[in-house]
Order: C-alpha cells, then sequence, then structure tokens
C-alpha cells in the first residue's frame, strides 16, 4: 500500500490542473483507443466514445508521465489500438473534448490511477 | 556465558528486525557515502513549515504575480536549483572522493559538485542551475550555489527567488534507507532574512533505475496552447500573503 502510494507521489508535476482543467466536472468515459502517444512529459490516450445517439466523439486524455506508469507495471502495449478502455478523469476547461485522467480501466479488468497532473491539485 | 551470548545474538536480531534500514554505508576514503538511487518524491510547497515568508516588498510583489503567468517547468524550463530536489521522479547520487555527481530523472538534468577545494567560478554568468562548490562537514555534505538567473521558480506552490538567490543544500545520510536533505534559501532582495526548511528521502526500491524523462518530447499541453497561468498545485493569491499563507483553490 505505501509503495502504490510512492508511486502516486512520484508520478506528480509539471504543469497545472488547475488552470487547464475543471475538478468540478468529473467525468467518465468508455470509448476505443485509437491512438497512444507513450512520451514524456505525459502519455496522451486518443479514444472514441459511443454516444447514446450512435454518434462517435473523439476525445483526447492525458494521464501520468511513462516512467511513473512503467514502474507501475504499464506499458504502451497495455493499451490496444482497437481495444475498450474506460476513463474516470475531468475535462478541460476550454470546453474541448480534452481531459485528465485519474484512472484507466480496461476490459480485462486492469485498472491503474493514472497519475495525472490532477493528483497533485486535490 | 553461552546463555548471554545467546541472549545478545537475540537481542541483535530483534534490533534488526527493529530497523531493516543498517548504518550508512561508508565510501572508501571513510566518508559517510551518498551513493544510490533515491526516491526523491514531490514537494509542491516547500516553505510550509516556516511561513508567514519574511517577504520583501518585492518578494510580496512577486509572489503575488505567480498569477500572470504560465510556471517555467510547464514551458519545460529545467526546474533550476533549488527546485530540481524537489521536483518529483527518483535521483541517482554517485560519490567519488573529489566530486558527487547528481543525476536527475526529471528533465534529464545532472550536476558535478566538486568537493576537491576549489572556489566558486569568477567567470559564470547567471544560469538555471547555477555555480555550485561543495565541502563536507563531517557526514554532511554542503553545496553553495550562486549564479542563479530568476527565470525559475522555488517550487510548485509559487515560491519566488530574484537574482540574488544563494542557495545553501545540507545533504546527510542518516542510515542506509535514509537520506536528510535541507535548503536555506538566503535571498535578500526578495527576503529579510534566510529561511532553511529540510526533510527525509527514502532509498529507492533496489530494481529502480533512473529513467527518460525527456520534458520536450511530446508537451502536448504547450503545442496545443493548454498551458494557463498560476501555480501547480492552484493556489490563489489574496495579497495579505504576509501573516497567512495562500488560501486553498477549493
Amino acid at each position: 500500500m505505501t509503495l502504490v502510494y510512492v508511486l502516486i507521489l512520484a508520478a506528480l508535476g509539471h504543469h497545472s490542473f488547475a488552470a487547464e482543467f475543471d475538478g468540478n466536472k468529473p467525468l467518465t468515459l468508455k470509448g476505443v483507443v485509437t491512438k497512444v502517444e507513450w512520451q514524456s512529459p505525459h502519455i496522451w490516450i486518443y479514444v472514441d466514445v459511443k454516444e447514446p445517439d450512435g454518434k462517435i466523439t473523439p476525445w483526447q486524455c492525458e494521464g501520468g508521465a511513462p516512467n511513473a506508469l512503467t514502474r507501475q507495471g504499464w506499458t504502451r502495449a497495455t493499451f490496444t489500438i482497437g481495444g475498450e478502455v474506460t476513463i474516470e478523469g475531468w475535462q478541460a476547461k476550454d470546453g474541448t473534448h480534452t481531459c485528465n485522467a485519474k484512472s484507466w480501466a480496461l476490459a480485462d479488468g486492469r485498472r491503474v490511477l493514472a497519475g495525472s497532473s490532477a493528483e497533485s491539485a486535490k | 556465558m553461552k546463555g548471554l551470548l545467546l541472549l545478545v545474538a537475540i537481542l541483535a536480531q530483534a534490533a534488526a528486525l527493529q530497523q531493516p534500514d543498517g548504518p550508512a554505508p561508508r565510501a572508501a576514503d571513510g566518508k559517510a557515502d551518498l551513493s544510490g538511487v533515491w526516491n526523491k518524491a514531490l514537494v509542491q510547497n516547500t516553505a510550509k513549515a516556516v511561513e508567514p515568508l519574511p517577504f520583501t516588498p518585492d518578494g510580496l510583489k512577486a509572489f503575488n504575480d505567480v498569477w500572470n503567468h504560465i510556471d517555467p517547468t510547464s514551458r519545460c524550463i529545467f526546474p533550476g536549483v533549488p527546485r530540481v530536489n524537489t521536483s518529483p521522479y527518483p535521483m541517482q547520487i554517485v560519490q567519488t572522493p573529489d566530486k558527487v555527481i547528481f543525476l536527475y530523472e526529471y528533465m534529464h538534468n545532472f550536476r558535478v559538485i566538486y568537493t576537491d577545494g576549489r572556489t566558486h567560478r569568477p567567470l559564470w554568468e547567471p544560469s538555471l542551475l547555477g555555480d555550485s562548490i561543495g565541502h563536507w562537514e563531517g557526514d554532511t555534505l554542503v553545496i553553495d550555489t550562486v549564479k542563479l538567473t530568476d527565470r525559475t521558480w522555488l517550487d510548485d506552490h509559487g515560491d519566488r527567488h530574484s537574482d540574488q538567490l544563494h542557495v545553501i543544500e545540507r545533504w546527510r545520510r542518516m542510515s542506509a534507507n535514509k537520506l536528510h536533505y535541507e535548503e536555506t534559501i538566503d535571498d535578500p532582495k526578495f527576503y529579510t532574512k534566510p529561511w532553511t526548511v529540510g526533510w527525509d528521502i527514502p532509498l529507492a526500491p533496489k530494481d529502480w533505475v533512473v529513467m527518460e524523462y525527456a520534458c520536450t518530447d511530446n508537451n502536448k499541453d504547450l503545442y496545443d496552447g493548454h498551458l494557463q497561468n498560476g501555480p501547480l498545485d492552484g493556489s490563489l493569491r489574496d495579497g495579505t500573503a504576509i501573516g497567512k499563507p495562500a488560501p486553498p483553490r477549493r
């Protein structure tokens, strides 16, 4: 448990969550991964989200640093293109389909805290 | 006698269980060896323990002006000294008889601190990491840094410093698994007197190595224009920073 806590703390930093994202607008997105950017300073996962009316909306979500996620056992290959992912996070203040992920969950049940910059603002 | 030895052995074992940590290892030259990978955690508000800070008028103005600026590290500018020590992610220390080398994962910064008795360089333009020299006081490595620019911030809270900043770091390995860090902020332009803060840094798990953190690789928040002004911890500035810390955002 301590180790997990340390890992989460170690994943913070770099830019302001409070300035960019709205902590009062939590969201849960379920979508299909279309692109993975596994690079510093933060990973970005692009997903197509199916709306209730069948319309597809592309979203982009930011997570923790690749090094911090790697230490938690996650790699680029953990996210498969075409695979399903459920993201809990917060939407950008600018209203675009951009989010800051608190956690990623895969269809097989694996889940990781994103180690996003939001953690530092909470 | 045998019984006494057995008792001593049992007590020693119990002590070992209580303190699996052990004493600080020694280098070949007898000094405490700081070498290792240390799990340096993020410290957002480094000044918290000594607030309210002894601001000069210029210092208070700079502190309250943070909401008019993007944090320099968000644009991938080096955290600088001393913020490099309180930024997230591990660091490795490599100690030799005449120098101590700091390898920071965050932004791939490194510092070579000579402990061979040399003095500050006469020709050195102000820079992000400044000009550092070290010396040993017993088992404590003392690093003195000058020639720093005012382009960096002290921490995620938006604590500020001027170009008159002089930093004294004190690094001491308290035990095999624990490093103690202390920084003194001596900046007569922004603070009426020096202030000192410190905390422990744990040794990283055995299999950890310093990894890549190339900030400019894909700084999408910058490229897409998402970055906005303010300190990374979201703390506000109400202009009354003397007497109480900045209020939390929520």
